[in-house]
């Protein structure tokens, strides 16, 4: 086995093993926590740049390990792999900061670190994922090690949502092994291939729309598909850490990550339209962006409204890969990226906000844009890219799908776009307009620092902030996810 | 990059890094002595007249910017001059206000926006820019913190949305499989798009917002009033013409005759003249009776408009006629807002009757008396209907009957003032110089200088003067008519706002029962699948099990064994 071949491995292995050796540390050790944990963050980040470069240019790395008789394990890095991992590569180095920073003094540190590191492994696990089986493997490491996080407080309410959370996601995993049971049964081992490896079983049709079905149900517990989006919510409890990492990358993006798997290299986007399950699961994708937005509307607790909005939100991912054509594809992966952006600088403003100022509400904001400054810019930017407006990333995101629909004639999905981008500024605007516009209704507590917040709450806020524009502005630059999204669909999905 | 790229370039990246050094409280105080000077570039590029076109391969999906024809230079002209004005006159007029800082943000913001989407030579980039503009201008309309301002604000920001999302509609539809295309090849798309009057209404309407078109007019008189004069004056003047801007970008004139789509501009456009000055002389703070004087001027615009959609061949006049109304009117109307400002506060005696006076020029000129160029720009339109019969021509001069009543009652309002004085220095030079600088126009109009022999002509300088005339006339035979009237500003907007609230209840009910029903479910599935209280139940049967299954051990032992004894037999 030669080097290039353990990349994929070595890209799971930096933080699972950091996590494993992070249990054995004592609490009080949070400078070697903290060490270890960012230099882990930035090796990873390392590997990730070095399999970029390969995977541009045309290499394709893969681990292959024996699992079970007839399926091996494979970690494969192609160029969609290649965007989920780097997203994920570079939030976890932010969200660490800013854990380390929110969780300060708060006991089981070193549980909690662990954890947030087997998690992360699971997803670069998920992303890297060759096989459905892999996947499957992974996507279920994801919940178990997510658990921890989302009832890391222990308070009633936490264990709560936990119980929700994992009776919500172990019955999706049995849905998903159920479904990739089947496929593997019926087809043999499932290698995700461009273009779809279900091709011989065209004539099985009904089994074919059963798997399909089973998987998506599967997935879109994760993705928060309506109507099994509600455990999402109820999540919140989370610290904002746990909850930006969740709603920006690891479980809901797993399940949107999913969805693009399995519609374009396990059954092929032309078999699946074909089959008439997108068309389903469009349908699906619309009704869940509005309604998320609909819900959010009436949430009056800022988490909780951010929650309803990536179940909106993420969506779009959804809905840009169902519907056939190639910006569709470049506009739905694109959000894979940008939505992760701009949703966990808006969970870093919420946390930022509720460390330092105690908000929890959303009409506790008045006049915050003069106490927290950075902060509320942070969150202005983020929600008017939610909005789609320009230069900002959900803008491209917007611009593509449109511009997507129009092209293969499915204009409906504009009518959805408009609709949902009102909605989004009808619940994000107020809080906007009153954080910059409005008085307080006391004094706000002095700072206590130098700055508006912690510097280490400041930073990653500041750093995601400013991607979201600048994925946004210089969407039109080599390496933007625009041009990644471009790039995958050029390749593995309409050649 | 030539002195005029580099120029056209700083016209839009000096406002905006301008507006963020505000924020940054190092530079705070360098960036509030430079921000009033921030339009400077866009105003020399604008009168050096260069042509220049920079391209920005990796910003958005590849940018270009620059001069390139006659409508970029003239709206470059007006949009700098109104800017460059209001600033100077805000540096002034802001310097104590307890907010200016915030001020100063916005309104550089708003120039950038406004400037860079006149230099743009791109759909996305056009786009880009406008969304800067309305945004920003949020922060203009809301900045007085008053109850009035405050609805304002909610009213513009509700329009603004409305109309970016038109347009935003209309650009993915037109721009389809080109991404990137040019503005150049826009209204050619138009033309040639499978839903092209889909895509024109879209345009109409949404561009309509920034214009106050009728029906979408409202927010228009509730917020320009709201702001604070000077950003009153840029909204009024520099804003508006955004909206008419993007109908001539886009719209595909002299390309396809749209005789549908023509008739309804003709038709709104008069009725916006028209309504504009009937709601508009009820109004009883200048500032909204000027307010509807731009929509009732944009009116005119809007059916000069209609008469090049209908056909192509007067499209290139028509085009000429509206770049010289809406130059006119961006000028002209800036003046008067800058100069209620001054005289509502002007202390008594000389500056107070220099303040009148110079109110006096710019209503006159705003209601196209002989000689000025409101004149022109009148003779201009006229003449756009010479083969269209008299009715057009009739019409334009009953609207300028409606002008002149309009600036009659502004002037009366102004000189009816008895308010506090102030004892601040007022912001006279940038308004004196805009006054003159829109005198000057008429010595060098940038186009329609053919006609300018007409101006002089004894023919046209009656048929200027008698609407003026005759406007003044009944606006003093008038005059105790509309004393007892009194039309909310916004006038429709009630209307709008009680829908709305009707609407916002219904989905709220709506969202109400979903979370009901959403509950329910919760509270089903909890009872169905009630793990805990299941799970007692299951605990409970398998232990009675097993409990009975002992009292079977000795024949459980006695199978096993059995069982042992045949498999080691049947080997």
């Amino acid at each position: 086995m030669t080097l290039d071949a353990l990349l994929p491995l070595a890209v799971v292995l930096t933080s699972l093993l950091p996590g494993i050796a992070i249990f054995w540390l004592a609490e009080r050790d949070t400078r070697l926590r903290t060490t270890l944990n960012l230099s882990a963050a930035i090796a990873k980040l390392a590997l990730v740049v070095v399999i970029g470069r390969g995977v541009l240019a045309g290499e394709i790395f893969e681990t292959r390990l024996p699992f079970v008789p007839g399926a091996d394990l494979v970690l494969r890095a192609d160029s969609l792999s290649l965007l989920f991992v780097s997203l994920s590569a570079v939030l976890w180095l932010v969200t660490t900061v800013y854990a380390v920073g929110y969780l300060e003094g708060s006991p089981h540190r070193s549980r909690f670190f662990g954890f947030f590191s087997i998690s992360v492994a699971s997803t670069m696990g998920v992303a890297l994922a060759g096989n459905l089986l892999t996947f499957f493997v992974f996507y279920e490491t994801l919940t178990l090690s997510t658990y921890p996080l989302v009832v890391h407080r222990g308070t009633p309410e936490a264990v709560r949502a936990g119980d929700l959370y994992l009776r919500y996601t172990l019955s999706g995993g049995v849905l998903l092994l159920t479904g990739t049971a089947i496929l593997y049964a019926a087809a043999g081992s499932i290698e995700f291939t461009a273009g779809g490896v279900l091709g011989e079983l065209a004539g099985r049709r009904g089994l074919l729309i059963a798997a399909f079905a089973l998987l998506i149900a599967g997935l879109g517990v994760k993705a928060a598909l309506i109507p099994l989006h509600t455990w999402l919510p109820v999540a919140m409890v989370a610290p904002a850490p746990v909850s930006a990492l969740l709603h920006a990358v690891a479980v809901v993006k797993a399940g949107a990550f999913g969805i693009t798997r399995v519609i374009y290299d396990v059954y092929g986007i032309r078999l699946a339209d074909r089959l008439g399950v997108t068309s389903v699961l469009a349908v699906v994708a619309a009704a869940t962006i509005l309604y998320g937005s609909l819900k959010a509307l009436a949430q009056d607790d800022l988490k909780r409204r951010l929650a309803y909005s990536t179940v909106s939100q993420v969506s779009f991912i959804v809905l840009g890969v169902t519907v056939v054509g190639k910006l569709l594809t470049i506009g739905g992966i694109a959000h894979l990226v940008h939505q992760g952006l701009m949703k966990i600088t808006l969970f870093f403003c919420a946390g930022n906000l509720a460390e330092e100022l105690g908000i929890h509400g959303v009409r506790e904001l008045r006049g915050a844009g003069r106490r927290m400054p950075l902060t509320m810019i942070a969150f202005t930017l983020a929600s008017l890219g939610m909005i789609g407006i320009p230069p900002l990333a959900g803008f491209v995101t917007k611009w593509y799908l449109g511009a997507g629909a129009v092209e293969v004639g499915s204009s409906w999905v504009i009518a959805v776009l408009i609709a949902s981008s009102l909605l989004n500024a009808a619940y994000l605007l107020p809080i906007v307009r009153d954080a910059w516009f409005g008085e307080p209704s006391a004094p706000w507590p002095a700072r206590k620092g130098r700055f508006e917040v912690g510097l280490w709450l400041l930073l990653p806020t500041i750093v995601t902030a400013a991607a979201s524009v600048g994925v946004g502005l210089f969407a039109a630059t080599k390496l933007s996810p625009l041009a990644m999204a471009a790039l995958i669909a050029e390749r593995e999905i309409h050649p | 990059m030539t002195a005029n790229d580099a120029l056209a370039v700083a016209a839009i990246v000096l406002p905006l890094a301008v507006g963020v050094a505000i924020g940054i409280r190092s530079l705070r105080e360098a960036a509030l002595a430079a921000a009033p000077w921030t339009a400077l570039p866009a105003f020399v590029a604008a009168l050096d007249g260069g042509a220049s076109s920079v391209h920005a391969d990796a910003l958005l999906f590849g940018t270009t910017i620059g001069v390139e024809d006659v409508v970029t230079r003239v709206f470059l002209v007006l949009t700098a001059t109104v800017w460059l004005a209001s600033a100077a006159y805000a540096r002034t007029y802001m310097a104590w206000d307890p907010r200016r800082a915030r001020y100063w943000v916005f309104a550089s913001i708003t120039a950038s926006g406004n400037i860079g989407l006149v230099l743009a030579q791109d759909v996305a980039s056009f786009y880009l820019f406008y969304s800067v503009m309305t945004f920003g201008a949020y922060g203009l309309v809301a900045h007085v913190s008053t109850a009035e301002a405050r609805r304002a604000g909610a009213v513009y920001l509700k329009m603004a949305l409305l109309g970016e999302m038109l347009l935003l509609a209309a650009f993915v539809i037109l721009v389809g499989a080109r991404i990137d295309l040019p503005l150049h090849e826009a209204p050619r798309a138009v033309a040639d798009s499978p839903h092209r009057d889909l895509v024109v209404g879209l345009l109409l309407a949404g561009f309509g917002v920034k214009a106050g078109a009728i029906v979408l007019h409202v927010w228009l008189p509730v917020a320009h009033p709201a702001a604070p004069t000077p950003a009153s004056a840029a909204l009024s003047g520099a804003m508006i013409a955004a909206g008419v801007l993007g109908w001539l970008r886009f719209l595909p004139l002299g390309i396809v005759a749209l005789p549908g789509a023509g008739r309804i501009c003709l038709a709104a456009g008069f009725a916006a003249a028209f309504y504009g000055v009937a709601v508009g002389v009820t109004q009883r703070d200048p500032k909204t009776v000027l307010a509807y004087s731009s929509v009732s001027q944009m009116g005119f615009v809007t059916a000069a408009l209609g008469v090049a959609l209908a056909s192509p061949s007067t499209a290139p006049l028509a085009t000429a006629a509206i770049l010289f109304y809406v130059l006119h009117h961006a000028l002209a109307k800036a003046a008067l807002f800058l100069g209620t400002g001054i005289a509502m506060t002007a202390p008594t005696g000389w500056p107070r009757r220099l303040a009148l006076a110079g109110l006096l020029v710019s209503a006159l000129d705003l209601a196209g008396a002989p000689l000025s160029s409101g004149a022109l720009a009148k003779i201009s339109l006229k003449h756009l209907a010479a083969d269209r019969g008299a009715a057009f021509g009739m019409l334009l001069s009953a609207g300028a009957i409606g002008s002149t009543l309009l600036m009659v009652r502004v002037l009366s309002l102004a000189a009816a003032r008895r308010g506090p004085v102030a004892r601040r220095p007022l912001p006279w030079v940038p308004w004196l110089l805009l006054l003159a600088l829109d005198v000057a126009l008429l010595a060098a109009p940038p186009i329609d200088r053919e006609r300018l022999e007409l101006l002089v002509d004894p023919a046209s300088v009656a048929s200027a003067a008698w609407p003026v005339l005759a406007g003044i006339a009944i606006a003093f035979a008038g005059r105790r008519l509309v004393r007892g009237l009194a039309i909310p500003p916004g006038d429709l907007l009630v209307v709008f706002e009680r829908v709305g609230a009707w609407l916002r209840a219904r989905i709220t009910g709506a969202v109400r029962a979903g979370v009901r029903a959403e509950d329910a479910l919760r509270a089903w599935l909890a009872r169905r699948v009630a793990v805990p209280r299941r799970r007692q139940t299951l605990l409970r049967e398998a232990s009675r099990l097993e409990h009975g299954l002992s009292g079977f051990a000795p024949t459980g032992v006695a199978l096993l064994v059995l069982g042992i004894v045949l498999a080691w037999a049947s080997r």
